[in-house]
Parts: structure tokens; sequence; C-alpha cells
């Protein structure tokens, strides 16, 4: 008798010295009883003194009978918990709703996969049941092993820098306006427009009149229009962007004046809780790419929409694109658009010579169709296109797909459509520390997670041109996009500071720049007073290739910690084992 | 076998894989971890000494890596680690790295299932 005695408070104190785990399995409406032995579940776990309960519970993703069952769980004395059911996105929202009325620490839980991992690929009951029990026992280890965490909110900025004034810029900034933030416009250029209010003709082709670009001109019109009212929106031109630091919330960001005024090179500090990058790379008309050199008789898209706004237009015109490498279907819309004023205005006659047309945006197929119907030519080479100058006239010389014959052409003028980019961007990309660059001179490194307006550094957004998205409405979109983005991350005026970010052991570190280096964040920096690297707990993304890569091992990711994922792989007893290392 | 699994692709994938009804073997025990570039060479070690047979970490395809550089970052670690097994006289085909997306669940039995997993996976990577 007093043995049993003795054993109780032995194990009752073990309990509280431990927290003892409590343990809620879904059997998903009884449904799974087939499949999995729950009641043998409940007797082998139940024996465990590490488990204070095991409870069964019907419904996980039903949050009031969940919460009902984890009091029961509770009641036993558990501080800590194991939930197994299905894959936990099926009931994360109403665990989490439950867990937050009981209270439950976010770090002191976890979940297993009982029902996917385990019942439904071993057809053996016998078998299921038994991995069952495996992965809940290494849970129940991996969240002894656990720590709380801390998550909270704090104060950010709500005002936004936005960098360009092309058409997502414009319409970033009215949208962020109109959501209540203050945006300050930075633009290397003095007028606001960008490229589509340079040349409104070529994106006539969004607009349901055909062959009118006053729709387009007075769209960007209205946009600067309430710009140019709005209070809370400050525009700054002819300025450049020189660095951007710190986190999101508050960034810290330099900007220098690169206009004629007295202002010049004056250097200006601008606070801000987002950023947005709309400025596209500098695009130069690529007419050397030509063969035959420059002439007056080969000029560029920019140069033949002069000539039709003078109403100067020679009658045979070629329109040559793709000579150097395949351009964009920006330039697709340039190429058609410009023709089609040929036709239409000035009756001219007009070939198209090009690889391929790209048609992906909306409008721009029945533009194609349009201007076929009209009467313009459309060439696929097989060959490249030369082009020879001789006299007063430019002679072509292809190969049809049809005809296997080089043929030869000659127009007044040929017009050259290819664009290549001048880099424009490299120095803005260098202005945020630790952004990776795209291709083709775009911010905005190729991942399919980051699409569409996201970089890889958090709270630095980028629409547009900036990333290579240059077709009309397509960059609109991108400006209300990222407005709704940022209105999510900084819209009540506090940002979430994660409590599962993470954390580096100042004493261990021995500041080698590892992690500096491999964030993909851009969210360690270097704490000059600690000694330490230091990991900004708005900016990381809890991906944990900081602690993997850290030499000194200095670094962990709470929730997944070395402890946690030793203790989860290395529950069951050592045996068969030829390896032995020193934690 | 103890898989150190992506929870953006792998994870998402073995439960595709449970839904279809996919039968792997039952010692196959899913470590769900955050990004594939957590897993460092003393979990996969610690792995093979608590007794796994073979540890493999399966990630996101290293070009559409949810944390950008992850998979990339852990698929040359773990190739590193590999030819050390094999310095130090271990069958170094018991560790390897394979790159899965969510919905890819053949893939997953596919790679939990072959004896010669990392032969197995240099032939699909190719």
């Amino acid at each position: 008798m007093a043995r049993s005695k003795d054993g109780d408070t032995r194990r009752a104190s073990r309990l509280t010295e431990r927290d003892g785990v409590g343990i809620l399995l879904c059997d998903c409406g009884g449904g799974l009883q087939k499949r999995l032995d729950f009641k043998h579940l409940r007797q082998s776990l139940g024996a465990s003194e590490k488990i204070s309960a095991v409870v069964v519970c019907p419904d996980l993703c039903d949050s009031d009978a969940c919460l009902k069952k984890l009091k029961a769980v509770m009641k036993s004395g558990a501080k800590r918990l194991v939930i197994g059911g299905c894959a936990k996105e099926h009931y994360e929202h109403a665990v989490a709703d439950a867990l937050e009325a009981i209270p439950m620490n976010d770090g002191l839980w976890w979940t297993v996969n009982i029902v996917e991992e385990c019942a439904l690929v071993h057809g053996n009951r016998r078998a299921a049941t038994a991995k069952a029990g495996r992965r809940i026992l290494a849970a129940v280890e991996r969240v002894l092993a656990a720590g709380p965490i801390q998550s909270g909110k704090k104060t950010a900025r709500r005002n936004v820098v936005v960098i360009g004034t092309g058409i997502a810029g414009l319409q970033a900034a009215v949208i962020l306006d109109r959501l209540g933030h203050d945006v300050s416009l930075v633009s290397r250029d003095g007028a606001p427009g960008g490229v589509a209010a340079a040349m409104p003709e070529v994106f006539a082709y969004t607009g349901n009149e055909p062959d009118d670009d006053s729709t387009v001109s007075r769209f960007i019109e209205g946009l600067v229009a309430k710009v140019k009212n709005s209070k809370s929106i400050r525009l700054l031109p002819e300025t450049i962007l020189t660095s951007i630091s710190s986190e999101p919330g508050d960034f810290a960001l330099t900007a220098s004046s690169n206009g004629d005024s007295a202002a010049n090179g004056r250097e200006s500090l601008l606070r801000a809780g987002a950023v947005v990058l709309a400025q596209g790379s500098n695009h130069a008309s690529n007419t050397q790419a030509a063969a035959g050199g420059s002439s007056l008789n080969i000029i560029d898209i920019p140069g033949l929409l002069a000539m039709i706004r003078l109403g100067n237009v020679p009658q045979n015109i070629a329109i040559v694109m793709d000579i150097a490498n395949e351009q964009d279907r920006t330039v697709t819309a340039q190429v058609f658009s410009a023709a089609e004023l040929a036709v239409d205005r000035y009756g001219a006659r007009v070939t198209v010579f090009c690889n391929n047309v790209r048609v992906a945006a909306c409008g721009l197929e029945r533009l194609y169709r349009r201007t076929r119907n009209a009467g313009v030519v459309v060439i696929k080479s097989v060959k490249k296109p030369a082009i020879q100058t001789e006299g007063t006239g430019v002679t072509i010389v292809f190969e049809d797909p049809a005809i296997p014959v080089a043929l030869s052409q000659t127009f007044d003028i040929v017009v050259v459509a290819d664009q290549r980019s001048t880099g424009g961007n490299s120095r803005l990309a260098q202005a945020v520390a630790g952004l990776k660059q795209g291709p083709d001179d775009g911010l905005q490194y190729d991942n399919i997670w980051l699409s569409p307006v996201l970089t890889n550094r958090p709270g630095v957004f980028v629409i547009g041109g900036a990333r290579g998205n240059n077709e009309y409405r397509e960059a609109l979109i991108d400006g209300t996009t990222v407005a709704g983005e940022i209105h999510s991350l900084l819209g009540g005026g506090q940002i979430e500071v994660r409590g599962d970010a993470a954390q580096v052991d100042s004493d261990k570190c021995v500041l080698c720049l590892t992690c500096l280096r491999d964030c993909p964040h851009g969210a360690i920096r270097i704490d000059t007073e600690k000694g330490a690297a230091s990991v900004s707990t708005v900016s990381c993304q809890r991906c944990g290739i900081c602690a993997a890569e850290c030499p000194a091992r200095a670094i962990s990711l709470p929730r997944f910690t070395d402890e946690q994922i030793v203790a989860e792989v290395g529950w069951k007893p050592l045996q068969n084992s030829k390896f032995k290392i020193q934690l | 076998m103890t898989v150190f699994a992506c929870e953006n692709s792998a994870v998402p994938a073995a439960d595709q894989a449970g839904l279809n009804g996919y039968d792997y073997a039952a010692e196959v025990e899913i470590v769900r971890v955050p990004c594939a570039g957590r897993v460092d060479s003393m979990a996969v070690l610690s792995a093979l000494e608590k007794g796994a047979e073979k540890v493999l970490v399966l990630g996101c395809h290293p070009e559409s890596c949810k944390y950008l550089t992850g998979s990339s970052r852990t698929a040359a670690r773990i190739g590193r680690l590999a030819a050390m097994l094999a310095r130090a006289g271990y069958d170094s085909s018991r560790v390897a790295f394979g790159g899965i997306a969510a919905m890819e669940p053949r893939r997953f039995v596919d790679y939990v299932g072959q004896n010669d997993v990392r032969e197995h996976i240099e032939d699909r990577m190719k």
C-alpha cells in the first residue's frame, strides 16, 4: 500500500516537473475506427508516464466540440499538447480558436498526421495503429523539448514610398491613398506618367474603341490629377533612391536629387513602412541590331510615331522585330499599333517581319487581327531578315517558309522595333541591400512564390516595369494588388512580430557573417552593441536556413530547434546503431 | 527510413499520396520541417545514429523553393555529407536529397520506395 502511494507521488511529481503531455485524437466522426484501433492507442499511450491523458474526439474541425474535448484533456493537468488528425490545414482554424480559449501557448503543442500518413497508406489496421502510436510518441518527445513562444505586434509606420511614376506607380499611389496611407512618389523623371504618357498610341489596343488613344491619355491625366490633388501624396520628381535599410514597418531610405535645380545632389532621408519599386528598366531602341548600320532610312518605333504625329508618313514601310533576340509582347503591341495608325490614317503599305507575334494580353489578339484585316502583311522569315541600304530605299532580304528561296523587297523606310535593356535598374537594385535581381534587369527574383508583387525582401514590393511587366492593364492590376498587400501588412498601424523568428545566442556568435550572407530575406544584421548577429522578428520568414548553416550553432529556430528535431527522430530506443555523434 | 519533409512541398505530396491510397512501407517516418534548408548535417546524422536505415531530405525543386535558396543549399549539403560518409567507410547511399512539388504524390512514393534512393534520385533529376 505504502509502496503504491510512493509510486503515485513519484508519478505526480514527474508530471509537474515535465509538464505532462495531453493527447487529443480525432477519429473523423468514427470513420477512422475501421482503420485505426483507437482503443488500443488510448490504452498503450495512456500507460506512458509522460502522457497525462488521451482523449478521442469525433470532429477536430468543429471549434466548439474541439474546445470541449480540449478542456477534458487539460483537466488531467496537461501543460503541453499533441493533436493527432488529418493534414493540419483541414482543422488548423478550429483548433487555433480553441487553443486561444484554453489558453495554450503556441510553442507547446504539435500535430501528428495519423490519417494521410498512417491510416490511409497502410491498409493493415495493426500496422497503421502501430505507426500512429510511434508518431505520437515521437511528437510527445518533441513537445517536451519545446519552449513557449511569445508573438505580438508592434507599431509600424503606415506611410509608403513608391519609386517610379509610370502607370503602375501612379495606380498604387492612388489606391494606397484611398486606403488611408500617406505616399511619397519618388521619380527619376520630371513629369509623371512614364511610357504610357509618352506613347499613348501604342496602348490604344486596351481600350474599346479601335485606334483611339484618347482613352489612355485621359486615364493617365486623371491619375496624375488625382496624385497632384491629393494632400497625402507627395511627389519627389528628379530624385534617385540611394539606399534602403532596416525592416518592414520602419524602413529608412535616402534619396538624392538629380535635377538641374539648386537642390541637385542633396540627400534627403525618408522613413516608410513599406517600399514599392515601380520603376521600369531603361529601354533603348536597338536599331544597331539591324545589319547595314545606321542610315536615315532605318528608324525606331518612337521615330515612326513622331512621323505619324507630324503627318509625314512614307508609303511603303517595313517593321522588323526579333532581330537580335525574341522580344516581348509590349514590342508586339507597339509594332501593330503603329502599323494600324500608318495604314488607317495615311493609307501606307506596311509589312511586318518577325519571328513570333506575342498576343498574350487583353486586346492584343484583337489588335493583331484588325491590323491583318486592314492589309498589313506579316512575314515570319525562316532566316534572320537582312537589311541593305542602297540609294533612297532600303532592301530587306528574307526567306518565306512557303517559298524556299531568298526574296527581297525594297521599302521607303525600315522601322527596327527591337529594344534592349540598358541596365537602368541595377543602381536601384544595389540601393536595396540584399535584393536578388531577376532575369533581364528585373527587380524580382525568378521564383514562383514571389509572384505577383513580392521580392525576397519582406516589405519591399515590385510592380509593373520593375518586374518586367510592361503591359498596360497588368501594370495597373499590379498597382492595385500591391496596395492591397501593403494594407494587409500595415493597415492597422501595427505589424506582426513573430515569436518563432530565428534567435541568435550572442555568446556563441563569432560574427563569421555566414547567416548575413545566407539569409534569403535580408532579415539578419549585425548588432554592434552585442557584437553578434541579430534577426529581425518582422522580416524573418522562419525557414531556418541560417540555423542550419551557422557553423557556431548559435542560431536556433523555435519550433524546429536542434533539441526538438533530435527528440523527434530519436524517440525510439537506441538499437542497431552504428553511429555515435556528440550533440 | 526517416524522411525530413518540407512543409511546402513534400508534406502536401505525402498527404496526397495518402489520400490516393498509394502504399509505402510503414517504416517511413515523416519529420516535418519548415524548409529543406533547415535540415543540417547534425539532424541527418542523429537520425542515422538513432537507427534509421536511410535518411531522405525532401524539399521543393531547387528552382522553386519557397525560401529561394533553401533547397539548393541543402542539396549541396547532403551531397557533401554523403561524400564524408563514404570516406568514413559508410554506405553513402543512406542519405539523399530529392526535389518534389506539392502535387507530385507519385514522386514521393517513388522516392521512399526505392532501395538505392540516391541513385534513383540522381536518375530522376537528370
